[in-house]
């Protein structure tokens, strides 16, 4: 009778030391997994954040490369000025004012030649632009 | 016993002033967290998220070949937090051999202690802003701002108009156009580090800021450097006070070029200066003044269309023409029979009596005000002046009016009103609605852009009018009087014109000290490509139209014949052959 009220006893302590440890098991298995899970979040914003940083400072220089672009632009518009233009045509390349303006009559012919006119004449050109070798 | 008990006492005294400490500490917990939540909700919302507004480019404004007259550029000012700096000499000897300011500016600007960033330099150039971030100086710092920018220079200053500091239009187009060339600032409202930065990857509102439209002027940059160039040099040579040129597309309406001086310059330090608030309005469109002899181009038209007289019909001139109680006299007296076209050719102010006065009071004030007399263009430039004209029935109308109308006194018009006009007289005789804007090109705009067509007001006079008009005005030009050949004759080329000798009205009457010089012609005479009207307010070396406006007329014609490839005139228009239309009386040798 006392034996069998030992080893009852027995078993149940051994039940709960399996139960004890199990949940013990459990409770370090949880920690570390949380633990893990931490470690990665962190890892992950760190990454994120580090990466944030890039993508800002890659705008920043792109902000930087618009502004030296926006300058670039202006600076040929300037170049192109007409003032800067007369300016170095007349004291890099001397040049001047024309004396003589010549106007070369082109002679354009849109349509099919008629076949009244003789073989080999020339239509007439725009009388718009006949004068030759105006002087001013 | 009496130990432990004395010992248990001092325990729970200790509890009790923990308890009241942790006591208040809760109720002032309670206090900030619940109580006062919203207040420090608020405070540490503004601590750490920050609206920041992002400005929108300013629209560019092009002339009609898409050259940039004014635009927008993105520059980068350099600023420090002077209360975060512990060496400013260092500082200071380290930014000034890069960013070309004096080190004793710096270090003065770097010295003064303030929460406020302080500004070292602004519109600082890429390269510095490069060179100075190498130097890797937590205390300074860039930020971008926009600049108004002229890469064509000082021209057109009183037309494109002026922006504020706060980069509002107030003046001219950047004005009359701000709606469209401002567009609509962005926002960005983010959590910032301690250094003011944006968290990266933080939750953040973001509204975008969008651009300006470009405005397209009619305004062609080489006409309008002719203008400017040669207005200046008229306005020099015969030692004016100032001076309009106005040049227009007759066939479409479109002005070319507006030029006055005095003007101002973009680059003026002191632009904002009191003394230079009277060169912001552009007098082309904003100042009426007594046209003189140019008015007589209208006279005649009148007269024309309405057939109250011919090219050919003469009268005799008296040397003096009484009327209404007053007497019209000519400058220079040529006595015996005038033809209408030698009233143009001689400026003749008896003879354009003669046509008004023929006319009547009604039709002379009907066609004065169909050609647009007396009410505003409409053109897009702010601040336009309608000008006077008075008539029987807006009161104050003497019938001596009538005459004195006729060759430009007791009358006033803006240059732009004058150019319009002529511009009607020799195109056919349409009155083209003047303007200065082409199209508006922006992302709200229907198929993203707003064209402005040429506008067609009225049928002035007929054709066949204009066309002898024309030829008239051709042989003012043309036909040389007493040896003289007329100073705004472009060789080679056919063109039309009318000089003006404008007293200056006072208080006291005409003042004989001053004259207003004008001409105002056209070329080529067989299909005018521009209509130029030259002005220059008070010459010193001489009075006259003739001496004054008419070679700087000359000089633009004849670049702008050059520029417009316009070819030499056609045979039948030389020597003064007008193909019958009027008859032309040589009194010289050109």
């Amino acid at each position: 009778m006392a034996s069998s009220i030992m080893r009852s006893f027995s078993m149940k302590r051994h039940r709960a030391e399996v139960k004890s440890f199990g949940l013990h098991a459990v409770f370090a298995v949880a920690l570390v997994v949380v633990g893990l899970v931490s470690l990665l979040y962190l890892a992950q914003t760190s990454v994120v954040a580090g990466t944030g940083y890039d993508v800002k400072g890659l705008e920043n220089q792109k902000a930087q490369w618009q502004i030296k672009n926006e300058q670039l632009r202006m600076k040929i518009a300037q170049l192109r000025a007409l003032e800067r233009v007369e300016t170095e045509a007349a004291s890099r390349l001397k040049m001047g004012p024309p004396t003589k303006v010549i106007f070369v009559p082109v002679e354009t012919q849109t349509t099919a030649p008629d076949s009244r006119t003789a073989p080999g004449t020339a239509a007439q050109p725009d009388s718009r632009n006949v004068s030759k070798g105006v002087s001013r | 016993m009496y130990e432990f008990e004395e010992q248990r006492w001092r325990l729970y005294a200790l509890l009790s002033v923990i308890a009241i400490f942790v006591l208040v500490l809760a109720v002032r917990l309670f206090d900030i967290q619940v109580l006062q939540n919203a207040r420090y909700s608020a405070l540490a919302k503004k601590e750490h998220w920050r609206e920041e507004v992002i400005p929108a480019r300013r629209g560019t404004i092009f002339d009609a070949s898409g050259h940039e007259l004014a635009t927008s550029v993105e520059f980068e000012s350099l600023y420090a937090i002077t209360n975060q700096i512990t060496n400013p000499e260092k500082i200071a000897s380290a930014l000034a051999p890069i960013v070309n300011v004096p080190e004793a500016d710096l270090l003065a600007r770097l010295a003064v202690r303030q929460t406020a960033p302080v500004l070292l330099k602004a519109l600082v150039p890429t390269e510095e802003a490069e060179a100075v971030r190498k130097l890797r100086i937590g205390e300074v710092y860039f930020d971008t701002t926009f600049k108004r920018a002229y890469p064509e220079g000082n021209i057109a200053g009183q037309l494109l108009g002026l922006v504020g500091r706060d980069y509002q239009g107030l003046t001219g187009i950047e004005a009359a156009f701000d709606a469209d060339l401002a567009g609509k600032p962005g926002s960005l409202l983010a959590e910032r580090d301690t250094g003011g930065d944006e968290i990266a990857l933080s939750p953040s509102q973001y509204s975008q800021p969008h651009d300006g439209a470009d405005v397209v002027l009619t305004i062609d940059r080489y006409v309008q450097r002719v203008a400017e160039r040669e207005l200046g040099n008229a306005v020099k040579k015969h030692r004016a006070a100032g001076g309009t040129i106005v040049v227009m597309e007759p066939s479409t309406g479109a002005i070319l070029a507006i030029a006055n001086r005095p003007t101002f310059a973009f680059d003026d330090p002191n632009l904002f200066a009191p003394n230079k608030i009277g060169l912001y309005k552009n007098p082309a469109v904003a100042d009426a003044w007594e046209p003189g002899s140019i008015f007589k181009i209208v006279t005649m038209a009148a007269g024309l269309d309405a057939r109250a007289v011919t090219p050919d019909e003469s009268f005799n001139n008296t040397g003096s023409f009484a009327y209404a109680g007053g007497v019209v006299r000519n400058v220079i007296t040529r006595l015996g029979p005038e033809t209408m076209a030698q009233v143009l050719q001689r400026s003749s102010n008896i003879g354009a009596s003669y046509v008004s006065t023929k006319l009547g009071a009604e039709r002379f004030y009907r066609y004065v005000s169909a050609f647009g007399f007396g009410q505003p263009t409409g053109i897009e430039i702010p601040g336009e002046a309608t000008g006077i004209v008075r008539t029987p029935r807006t009161g104050n109308w003497y019938p001596f009016d009538l005459a004195a109308n006729s060759f430009g006194q007791g009358i006033s018009v803006t240059p732009i009103q004058m150019v319009a006009a002529v511009s009607a007289a020799v195109n056919g005789g349409t009155l083209m609605r003047p303007y200065v804007v082409k199209e508006v090109i922006g992302k709200n705009e229907k198929n993203g852009r707003r064209v402005y067509q040429p506008t067609i007001l009225r049928q002035v006079i007929s054709p066949t009018t204009s066309q002898t008009l024309v030829k008239m005005l051709v042989s003012a030009v043309e036909v040389v009087e007493g040896g003289q050949v007329r100073m705004a004759r472009v060789p080679d080329y056919q063109v039309g014109g009318k000089t003006g000798t404008a007293q200056i009205p006072t208080n006291q009457g005409y003042t004989s000290a001053d004259t207003i010089a004008s001409f105002v012609g056209f070329g080529p005479a067989d299909e005018a490509r521009f209509v130029a009207l030259i002005k220059l307010d008070s010459p010193q070396d001489s009075p006259w139209g003739e001496t004054t406006a008419a070679p700087a007329f000359k000089n633009v014609a004849e670049q702008l014949f050059a520029y417009m490839r316009v070819p030499p005139a056609k045979a039948q228009y030389r020597d003064g052959n007008l193909a019958g239309a009027v008859s032309v009386t040589r009194t010289g040798s050109p």
